[in-house]
């Protein structure tokens, strides 16, 4: 990315004060309202540094969990949770028997690693199951749980097709990625975006990440990993039962599954008329039976 | 689970000590459990500081000594988390009552009062 013309502007290394629109410098886009933002996240270029989990940590004040080793490989944290909204997977690829191949294929062949997050879903099922309207869709095109809304009743967290929302047990309340909601309010860029050293993750206008990570993919098969493609985009893996597309989208190398994500997620909401069905149907069958053997007696 | 032994008085002091049995717990392991638990993760403790950073239910609280804690407002209090950004706006001086959590490098804060201000 070349360098913003506003950037000669800001030649110091000590601010008083916070730049305005600071997202045009380090991420090329002047973030206002109305407009839809995501995330792009790269896996090829992924190191695992973790560099997105301690920035998500230190910006949004979040407590260090499962302190302690898991056993399995570097990754500490295990997964996405009501503390940490930014999980980097660490993916061992292993050949047959479990015998790493000797010839690898390019890019992250050996380690997967993608750095995880909430999908900031277009038809966020999430939201569509809070009774409260705790959960909102912001200004900026983004999904946020509104803490003094929250009353903890855990319903999004089943219709999550992702398993990103969980409940704290401490104050009871559902916490997720807020995609920075107050960094974006200051013309900030999203702390994760910002720390990435490799640019595994890209924040910006949805369209323009959209065409940047096509062309990325372009660039990637005719370097010889044909098998990169894109979750979340429209029309793509992972934009599937009518979840629209994903604001924060992803290129892998390898099928969903090895990530932890699911093939082909869909909303709750579209199950509703096949078991609101199920359940009258059943109801009525009861009643019906009920009917029958109470009045054949005298 | 294990049940309390029944209760002996000393041989040589009259004093009540806990009946040995095989298998149970004894009433002084479980009270030197308790003891534990209440100096310990479970027992309630306080600190007093400015609040100097707030994210939702979370904030930070500087003590005396210049060192920052965090901290995370649990269910059974009775703050809101909008009513901690104008703590921090005035870098207000507080009284925290917290106890530990569990598997998190976190403070519970349970009750939270102002120090700078005389009770009412
Ligand atoms: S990924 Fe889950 S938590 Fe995030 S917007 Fe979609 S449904 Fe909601
Ligand atoms: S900061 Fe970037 S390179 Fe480092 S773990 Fe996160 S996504 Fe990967």
């Amino acid at each position: 990315m070349d360098m913003h013309p506003r950037a000669s502007e800001e030649p110091q290394s000590r601010l008083d004060k916070v730049i305005p629109n600071e997202a045009e410098l380090t991420a090329g886009v002047r973030i206002e309202p109305g407009k839809s933002y995501g995330f792009f996240t790269d896996t090829t270029l992924c190191i695992g540094c973790k560099a997105c989990e301690v920035a998500c940590k230190e910006w949004n004040n979040l407590p260090a969990d499962n302190v302690g080793i898991t056993g399995h490989s570097y990754d500490n944290t295990g997964a996405l949770s009501a503390n940490s909204w930014r999980h980097v997977n660490f993916i061992e690829q292993a050949g047959a028997c479990g015998v790493r191949e000797n010839a690898q294929s390019p890019f992250q062949s050996g380690w997967l690693m993608m750095s995880d997050v909430c999908k900031h879903c277009h038809n966020a099922p999430c939201l569509e199951a809070c009774p409260t309207g705790a959960l909102f869709r912001t200004e900026f095109d983004t999904v946020v749980v509104q803490q003094d809304i929250c009353n903890g009743c855990g319903y999004c967290v089943p219709a999550c097709p992702f398993g990103v929302v969980d409940l704290s047990e401490l104050d009871g309340k559902a916490h997720k990625c807020t995609l920075c909601y107050d960094r974006l309010k200051g013309g900030l860029e999203p702390a994760c975006a910002k720390s990435c050293p490799t640019d595994s993750i890209q924040f910006g206008e949805l369209e323009e990440l959209q065409e940047r990570a096509e062309k990325r993919v372009a660039q990637l098969h005719e370097l010889g990993a044909g098998n990169a493609y894109l979750y979340g985009a429209p029309g793509s893996p992972g934009a599937t039962g009518d979840l629209g597309h994903l604001n924060a989208f992803f290129l892998l190398t390898e099928r969903p599954e090895t990530y932890n994500l699911p093939t082909a997620p869909t909303r709750a909401a579209n199950r509703v008329p096949s078991s609101l069905g199920a359940g009258l149907t059943a109801v009525a069958g009861l009643a019906l039976a009920a009917f029958a053997i109470f009045s054949g007696r005298d | 689970m294990a049940t309390l032994p029944a209760l002996l008085p000393h041989p040589a002091g009259g004093r009540l000590v806990p009946e040995r049995r095989p298998h149970a717990t004894s009433r002084a392991a479980q009270v030197s459990f308790l003891r534990m638990q209440l100096s310990g993760p479970l027992a309630m403790k306080t600190m007093e500081g400015v609040v100097t950073i707030v994210q939702e239910g979370r904030f930070q609280l500087t003590d005396d000594g210049g060192v920052s804690h965090l901290f995370l407002l649990s269910h059974d209090a009775a703050l809101e988390p909008e009513q901690l950004p104008p703590l921090q706006h005035r870098q207000a001086r507080v009284r925290v009552h917290y106890t530990a959590a569990r598997n998190l490098i976190a403070l519970v804060a349970h009750s939270l009062e102002r120090a700078d201000m005389p009770a009412a």
